[in-house]
């Protein structure tokens, strides 16, 4: 037989699971999009973040019941609150897509000599939310550490393109171009650190403890 | 699937109420009958009169004061000697035994003599107390001659309620539920205060019920003490322990057994006299416990 | 140590040849609340028991082991088992007020250990009353028997009782398991009230009830004692999976 508090948790895990397949979609088609300049996929990637938030808003209403009626302690109760953690990282993901989105509707071109670390950036910050979300289903606090390390990839890249910014400012008659390319990798410099934070639930989830991991 | 059992099991259940109550009816009906018919016959001769005189050869005349004296003595003595033995066993038995295979077997015999016929007690009586008192006034040189005494008569009643005062004071004790026992031992009080303070007083009403039995038994007690020497005719009030005595039963055996039509009514006066003695002595006890239980709830 | 009221090594009870505690050891903290928490049978009402010395009660318990209060054994012959029940105190999980009256059920113990002054009596009385939060509801009829109280005020009439023999300890089993929810909410607001100049151990079916009014939670399972520890601690992030088994009610 079956506890009724595993019925309910499998319910919000499951919730959660598609979330994060969202999610990843979500970027992983923004990043083709940007490639291709394909403005229908962008619109696509805009309504799919209605989605994550719905879920989000699920995941948020299930929990509260879960904790007010069922009581749960130790682990079950770590998981709650990692989960409402995790899943609120996530929404802020999704959004992130949905910015990278407008932008592509735009029109406009990624800015030449950023492309080369945009499209770094977006590869490590992928594969930190692929990893990080697997991870949060199931722990192993060894690999955390060196998720979590790849985020200075990400900074570093921003940090290289912040010395590149003055020149490329001053080399352009409008600098648009720069400036939205600019914010694209700030968006994905941020991503990361959410990416991080997904981690930092998933230590929550099997310690009851944060650990500030950078 | 269940409605069509019901009108059979609801007959049955009416039929079996009917049934009861016929039967109940019946021991009423029955003890109705003797009440009325010993009372119709001894009405007329009890009186004042008749309670306190002796009795005589005229039945008319004869008077029940020496045996209603009798038997309140019996009755008395029997308590004063068979209370305190029969509730100190029955406390030790219940909670003070340290070892519980000899206590039950202590137990189990007590409760078998309980079953034991009266009968049985007037031989006991007989063959020791008489005996024994006899022995005691001839070694010293008293002028009594007999062992057939008061004594010896309150003595044997002594032994026969003993059991049952011991039984049914147990059976009270046992009442008393464990977990104001336990209280009163959480709070640092030794046994004996436990058992003094809270076990007895619980138990007190249902103890006195069984002092109420034993008082009935004493009182219709016939055969033993007519095996001690309750005698049949006796002119003077049985006060003294070393003196002849009669109890009620007695006399109105003797009443019956007497040719004169006349003692009859007698008799059946003296049965009245009897059942009257019984409700008052049972009624002093009830009204204790009941005030008892007042002060206890 | 002076933080400690109870230091148990090692103790082993035996009821005939079946063993109900194996080798339990712990130290009861001073002026805490410590809450003892298991399935049924897994021997924590025994535990508790031996605290007072009621197993002393129960035919064929052997006990082994020790066990200290305030550093004197309490099974040396040198203790007078009738102080020690004085010291440590005892509620029961069904009240059980005698048949008296309210005055006399609260006097009942310091009558047995000798205090016969009617004006002590009436100040123990009185004292105990408001120290059990009854005296307000009853002060009027003090002198009405005990048995026409709620559960509830028995209950607290039971915790009087108690205090007014001033103890070190109270142990509670499971003292709030007959009761309705209000009367719970109102004696577990008076544990906490107690817990200032009292040591207290409670026995309870209720993990809620454990992990909202204890500072310390011991586990027993099969009469062995799995963890203990803070509550804050065990409840969030329990040591033993045993432990964690049962408070998420993983377990039969």
């Amino acid at each position: 037989m079956t506890p009724l508090i595993d019925t309910e948790m499998l319910d919000i895990e499951s919730l959660l699971k598609e979330m994060v397949a969202h999610v990843l979609a979500m970027h992983e088609n923004a990043k083709k999009a940007m490639d291709t300049n394909d403005a229908a996929m962008a619109v696509k990637i805009i309504k799919r973040d209605e989605l994550v938030n719905n879920l989000d808003e699920m995941i948020n209403e299930q929990s509260l019941a879960l904790l007010a009626t069922q009581a749960p302690v130790a682990k079950d109760l770590r998981t709650a609150i990692a989960t409402i953690r995790m899943a609120t990282d996530l929404e802020r993901i999704g959004d992130y897509a949905k910015v990278i989105a407008e932008f592509i509707i735009i029109g406009r071109p990624v800015y030449g000599p950023f492309k080369v670390h945009i499209d770094s950036m977006y590869d490590v910050f992928m594969s930190m939310l692929k990893e990080s979300t697997n991870l949060f289903f199931n722990p192993d606090l060894k690999k955390v550490y060196e998720i979590v390390a790849r985020d200075q990839l990400i900074d570093a890249q921003l940090k290289k393109a912040f010395d590149v910014i003055k020149s490329a400012l001053a080399a352009t008659d409008d600098p648009s171009d720069v400036l939205n390319s600019f914010n694209i990798m700030r968006t994905l410099e941020r991503a990361g650190d959410h990416s991080k934070n997904i981690c930092e639930a998933a230590i929550f989830k099997v310690k009851g403890k944060k650990i500030d991991l950078g | 699937m269940f409605k069509s059992h019901s009108k059979k099991r609801r007959f049955i259940n009416t039929l079996m109420n009917i049934v009861l109550l016929i039967f109940s009816a019946s021991s009423v009906v029955i003890l109705a009958v003797i009440l009325i018919s010993i009372i119709v016959k001894g009405i007329g001769s009890v009186s004042w009169n008749f309670i306190t005189s002796y009795p005589s050869r005229n039945p008319v005349l004869a008077g029940i004061l020496p045996s209603l004296v009798g038997s309140l003595m019996v009755v008395g003595g029997s308590m004063v000697v068979a209370l305190p033995i029969g509730l100190a066993t029955a406390l030790y038995l219940q909670e003070f035994a340290k070892s519980k295979r000899w206590a039950g077997l202590i137990q189990s015999l007590i409760y078998n003599l309980a079953g034991v016929p009266s009968i049985v007690y007037g031989i006991f009586g007989a063959a020791f107390f008489v005996t024994t008192l006899k022995a005691i006034f001839v070694a010293s040189g008293s002028s009594l001659t007999t062992g057939r005494v008061l004594l010896a008569g309150i003595l044997t009643m002594s032994i026969l309620i003993l059991p049952v005062i011991v039984v049914t004071t147990q059976e009270a004790l046992k009442t008393v539920p464990k977990n104001l026992k336990e209280a009163s031992l959480a709070l640092g009080a030794t046994k004996v205060q436990t058992t003094f303070k809270i076990t007895s007083r619980y138990a007190f009403p249902n103890i006195l019920t069984g002092v109420i039995l034993a008082i009935a038994r004493v009182l219709g007690e016939t055969a033993p003490l007519l095996m001690v020497g309750a005698a049949g005719f006796i002119t003077f009030l049985p006060t003294n322990l070393f003196g002849s005595f009669t109890v009620l039963p007695v006399q109105i055996f003797s009443w019956i057994t007497r040719p004169q039509a006349g003692f009859q009514a007698t008799a059946a006066a003296g049965i009245i006299v009897l059942l009257l003695t019984q409700l008052l002595l049972s009624g002093i006890a009830i009204f204790l416990r009941a005030k008892l239980q007042k002060r206890y709830e | 140590m002076d933080e400690f009221v109870y230091e148990v090594s090692n103790l082993n009870l035996f009821y005939d040849q079946v063993q109900a505690l194996k080798n339990v050891s712990m130290n009861i903290k001073k002026n805490q609340v410590t809450a003892f928490i298991g399935p049924s049978g897994c021997g924590k009402t025994s535990f508790l028991r031996i605290l007072n010395r009621l197993s002393d009660l129960v035919e064929g318990c052997t006990i082994n082991g020790t066990v200290k209060l305030l550093d004197e054994d309490i099974f040396s012959p040198s203790m007078d088992v009738f102080d020690l029940r004085r010291r440590v105190g005892m509620v029961f999980q069904k009240p059980n007020p005698f048949p008296m009256s309210i005055f006399e059920n609260v006097a009942y113990g310091p009558r047995c250990h000798g205090i016969k002054d009617k004006a002590v009596l009436k100040q123990l009385v009185l004292e105990s009353l408001k120290q059990a939060a009854l005296y307000d509801e009853v002060k009027d009829r003090l002198n009405k028997s005990a048995l026409e109280l709620s559960g509830g005020q028995q209950q607290r009439l039971c915790i009087a009782r108690a205090l007014a023999m001033k103890p070190e300890v109270l142990l509670m089993d499971e003292p709030t398991s007959a009761l309705d929810p209000i009367a719970t909410a109102k004696i577990e607001e008076l544990i906490n009230t107690l817990k200032k100049n009292y040591t207290i151990v409670i026995v309870t079916h209720s993990m809620q009830q454990a992990a909202r009014i204890s500072d310390t939670t011991a586990f027993f399972l099969l009469g062995e004692l799995i963890e203990m520890g803070p509550t804050k601690e065990f409840y969030a992030t329990p040591s033993d999976p045993r432990s964690e088994n049962y408070i998420t009610g993983r377990f039969g």
